[in-house]
């Protein structure tokens, strides 16, 4: 059994900013010389999350549109009581989206569908740098 | 779906990358660790260029305050210029929409000092049914929204025929739901596969593999 481990960083506006690390991921599956296993990709931070959809902008738009419904960003949520930011709704939205995913890898690659994407998404209300750890474990 | 006649491409991060990436890659081989503190800083400033509230030979000043490099104002911005190379794979889409009979344009944030050199390269300015056009509007603002549409009407282009593609996923979205129709930029394969499925451009499959095949073809 190999292990390889990497943390990504990824430079985030916050606010629903997104970004596809695809290939970035592939790439760290490519540098680990593992044929068969999986891989694990774990945003290390409370207010977004890895997730996997097609990044289309529409798609963006549609998942920003239900988390305001049921998160509304201007919402007054409890976490705001403790006096030290106004990210509530972030915080909320992403114990609903989750912080990571598997992706299998065979033959030494991510199996993706097509129109499959991994992407960061920050739900946060400041621009931050945020980490991103990719672990490869197989053989 | 609508049917498009014309696909208007942003430059920074689509054909070329950002300034600050550029400025980023200098430093970086220049010997100079760029924090995320760093590269942050350079993002504002490029801002700053994008709104017309400085110049080209103000930001490498500015830049050299903040990462100290071994360079003059000049050779920063030399260096800059250097850097400024189409992404890989973007001119041959667009060379494959032209030969489609889609009117290209471009709307831009560079400063002009580099614009030229960004669009001399590759062959671009002749796919192009406008030169350039240089945005100075606030970043997803309705002010942006509104120069947006003067400018495509400049280059007699209609909103609703154009697509605008977009590097940056926030403008992407605000534009968007500004009623434009826009299509977010991440790389020149996934960029060709958009066309594929908007029916613009043919394709063997619609894998990034069969993306790939068909831009080196």
């Amino acid at each position: 059994m190999m292990v390889l481990t990497r943390i990504l960083s990824v430079l985030s506006e916050g606010n629903f900013y997104s970004e596809v690390i695809t290939e970035r991921v592939r790439d760290v599956v490519k540098q680990s010389g593992i044929r068969e296993g999986a891989v694990f990709v774990f945003y290390k931070h409370t207010t977004g999350g890895v997730i996997i959809i097609e990044h289309e902008t529409g798609i963006l738009v549609d998942i920003q549109d239900l988390l305001e419904r049921i998160l509304p960003s201007a919402g007054d949520y409890a976490h705001h009581k403790r006096g030290y930011d106004v990210n509530g709704a972030a915080h909320v939205g992403v114990a609903l989206l989750g912080v990571s995913v598997h992706v299998p890898v065979i033959e030494g690659d991510l199996q993706l569908g097509d129109f499959q994407e991994l992407v960061v998404l920050d739900m946060d209300t400041a621009r931050r740098e945020r980490s991103v750890i990719v672990q490869v474990i197989g053989e | 779906m609508p049917a498009f006649t014309s696909v208007v491409f942003w430059l920074d991060g689509v054909i070329v990358p950002p300034v600050w990436q550029c400025a980023r890659a200098v430093i970086e081989a220049e010997g100079v660790a760029v924090t995320p503190a760093l590269c942050f800083r350079l993002i504002d400033l490029a801002g700053e260029l994008k709104t017309g509230a400085t110049d080209s030979e103000q930001f490498c000043r500015r830049v050299i305050e903040h990462a100290p490099v071994k360079l003059s104002p000049p050779q920063l911005a030399a260096a800059i210029e250097r850097r400024i190379e189409p992404i890989f794979g973007v001119v041959q889409v667009m060379n494959e929409l032209a030969r489609a009979s889609y009117r290209l344009a471009v709307l831009a944030d560079y400063p002009p000092l580099w614009m030229s050199t960004a669009l001399s390269r590759g062959g671009l300015e002749r796919l192009l049914v406008e030169h350039q056009v240089v945005m100075t509007a606030q970043y997803a603002s309705a002010d942006l929204f509104t120069a947006i549409g003067r400018m495509l009407a400049v280059l007699q282009l209609k909103i609703e025929d154009s697509l605008l593609v977009d590097a940056d996923p926030l403008r992407g979205m605000a534009l968007l739901r500004a009623g434009f129709k826009t299509a977010t930029f991440v790389d020149a394969p996934r960029l060709r596969r958009e066309f594929v499925l908007r029916a613009m451009l043919p394709a063997r499959g619609l894998s990034l593999r069969d993306m790939m095949a068909d831009i080196s073809a």
